[in-house]
């Protein structure tokens, strides 16, 4: 498959490039360099995701000698058989999540932070906790980065990924002194604070790039995102409990287009049952900033009921939204209430 | 701190200075502008010189107890000179780093609002300009007059410090105030840092959400809402806020960054719960201990106010009633 192999050396020259460019800008304040994964070859979910899009358009090209009403009829028929599918499967989804009862379902009464005395629910028993994080753009990031802090915790069997858009070297920056910090915290017990990787994936598109080569640089997009978000962590692979670290069990965003895109592309996966249904749950947090209406993201998020939670951090907000859920100021930190 | 005074502010200074503001110190940088026209005329365009080659970058100040008695102070203002130096007020207005903020940035160095600041015994206004670096240094070059030190610089990896140099605290600075652009970042780390804030929406880029948030702020008390063309007003309400507030900005111990992790009582749990729920068994025993919790918690609380008897209130009501 030649357009992917050349987008994953693309994104690799990239990285690198862009690693040279960082390494001026690291701060006196020495934080160990963080490894930044390398997207060097494809995982095979990514490969099969890319492999239906590709394989499909390579017969409609076979299938171009046909006439022209044969082709068409075809193009039709494949378009509402898949169409068809996707829409069932959306809903089965949807459905099977609402239901009183089943295994998605939280209590919304242990949303808020627990008062002092309550048992913390407790995942150090569990094989494997895998957060992926989509960190965006300014201020995006700095309240992501707020909500990691609150809710960490040091065990070993956390992973962290990082998903950065490619040219953001601000939340680049931010990550890796978040996990400065916290190899800091746990210094000497390294394998207390988890492992973490950072994954670079491309723009959907670029501010003044041409709009006919959209599609292609959204396609490679989610071609960059399936791989983040299949790729096993390289420092778990070979442990015992390797395989549960697959899949992410949660996706956080919290409001950029990459976040929206990187999540629509797991509900795409999990459709076409690439990815595990009780994995990739995903939470979209709705900035702390909005307390009477939501962003376009939330909108967006709600209307096509992709995320397992919608969080607002505002109850105003949360009773104007239905579907949406007051999960407490998570990025804000300093308020109690 | 050098200043360079008109006659207006000395008067009102001198009016001032026997006054006793409700548990604050008087800032050193007041009394040192007392200070008499002709000796100091031909010194103070030294100092205005010097101040404004030094405009670019950043630049240490020294503290005030260092600064140089003018002849005419009174007893008490030197007795208060010769106690520890207290930093003077800080204003420090911030455009951002995504967007450029140019209304904000003219209207800082309107003689009004300098004067504003003087006569509130600001002894520092410090801007971060961001892309308007460049036209802003004209501007402030192009000044007939400062009351106030103008320090000023395009963009920073560190913000926190020059938060913390308007951060009130006790024996060590006075509250000063920061001037903010609407972003949600900026305005979230100052509240952290326990900061006196103006929050100040762009109206250019406002998709109403802006103003809603430092409309919301205001409401709450958290921030005052600053309009272009009436930040004066902002600042005044600000230090009303300060002295009189609830959230007791001024005599604040000195900053220490919060504990990381964060103890376990004060976490946010949502996202273990999530991940609980990829485990089916394990989240059904964690539902269950959390009700058991709960359960005995409530049951606690309830052998307590047997044990206490006292009316209950309203709220208390309410509360168990929630619980």
């Amino acid at each position: 498959m030649a357009p992917t192999t050349s987008a994953s050396v693309l994104t690799g020259k990239e990285e690198s490039r862009n690693d040279q460019e960082l390494k001026p800008n690291t701060r006196a304040e020495t934080y160990s360099r963080l490894d930044v994964e390398t997207v060097n070859g494809i995982n095979l979910t990514a490969a099969a995701f890319v492999a239906g899009a590709a394989s499909s358009t390579a017969a409609g090209l076979v299938l171009s000698c046909l006439s022209w009403p044969w082709l068409i009829s075809l193009v039709i028929t494949v378009g509402i058989v898949l169409g068809t599918f996707i829409v069932y499967r959306h809903f089965e989804m949807i459905r099977r999540r609402q239901k009183p009862g089943g295994s998605w379902l939280v209590p919304s009464n242990t949303f808020q932070a627990n008062a002092a005395g309550t048992q913390v629910p407790n995942t150090t028993s569990l094989p494997a906790v895998y957060f992926t994080y989509i960190l965006g753009s300014g201020g995006h990031t700095a309240e992501m980065i707020e909500t990691i802090r609150q809710s960490f915790r040091g065990q070993a069997n956390i992973h962290r990924r990082y998903i950065i858009s490619i040219g953001d070297t601000s939340s680049l920056a931010k990550a890796r002194l978040l996990e400065a910090t916290i190899k800091d915290a746990y210094s000497g017990e390294d394998a207390q604070a988890g492992t973490s990787d950072i994954f670079l994936i491309r723009r959907a598109r670029k501010v003044h790039q041409p709009l006919y080569t959209a599609p292609f640089t959204c396609l490679i997009s989610a071609l960059h995102a399936a791989n983040a978000l299949t790729r096993m962590p390289n420092p778990r692979s070979t442990t015992d409990h390797g395989k549960e670290f697959r899949y992410p069990h949660v996706i956080v965003t919290n409001g950029p287009a990459n976040g929206f895109i990187v999540c629509l592309v797991a509900h795409l996966l999990k459709i076409f049952y690439l990815v595990p249904e009780n994995r990739a749950k995903m939470v979209y947090i709705e900035t702390w900033a909005r307390s009477k209406t939501m962003s376009l993201t939330g909108k967006l998020f709600l209307k096509t009921g992709i995320a397992d939670v919608v969080g607002v951090q505002h109850e105003s907000l949360a009773r104007i939204f239905k579907g949406s859920q007051y999960i407490g100021p998570v990025s804000a930190g300093f308020l109690q209430r | 701190m050098d200043h360079l005074t008109t006659t207006k502010y000395t008067t009102d200074t001198e009016a001032t200075d026997t006054q006793q503001i409700a548990g604050q110190k008087r800032d050193a940088s007041a009394i040192t502008t007392v200070s008499s026209h002709g000796s100091s005329a031909s010194s103070s365009e030294g100092l205005e010189i010097r101040n404004e080659s030094k405009g670019e970058g950043e630049v240490k100040r020294p503290k005030l107890g260092e600064e140089q008695a003018s002849s005419n102070r009174s007893d008490n203002n030197m007795a208060l000179i010769e106690e520890a130096s207290i930093q003077g007020r800080q204003c420090f207005v911030t455009v951002g780093a995504t967007a450029g903020f140019r209304p904000l940035l003219s209207e800082v160095i309107k003689p009004k609002f300098l004067d504003c600041l003087a006569d509130n015994h600001f002894d520092l206004l410090k801007v971060q300009c961001g892309e308007d670096f460049e036209w802003f240094d004209e501007q402030v070059k192009s000044l007939p007059s400062i009351p106030v030190t103008i320090e000023r610089f395009a963009f920073t990896e560190n913000m926190t410090r020059h938060y913390i140099r308007s951060r009130g605290e006790k024996s060590v600075r006075m509250p000063g105030v920061v001037v903010a652009h609407a972003g949600s970042g900026t305005i979230l780390e100052v509240l952290r840092l326990q900061v006196p804030l103006v929050v100040v929406p762009n109206p250019t880029l406002m998709d109403n959400h802006q103003a809603e948030l430092a409309q919301e702020l205001e409401s709450t008390g958290d921030a005052v809402y600053g309009r272009l063309g009436k930040l004066t007003e902002a600042i005044a309400r600000s230090l009303e806020l300060v002295a009189q507030g609830p959230l007791k900005l001024k005599d604040l111990p000195p900053y220490s960054p919060p504990p990381f992790p964060v103890p376990d009582s004060e976490r946010v749990t949502l996202f273990d719960w999530m991940t609980l729920t990829c485990y089916p068994d394990e989240l059904r025993k964690q539902q269950h201990l959390q009700d058991l919790r709960d359960v005995e918690k409530s049951f606690q609380r309830e052998l307590e106010q047997a044990k206490v008897p006292q009316t209950e209130t309203v709220q208390d009501r309410r509360q168990r009633d929630l619980d």
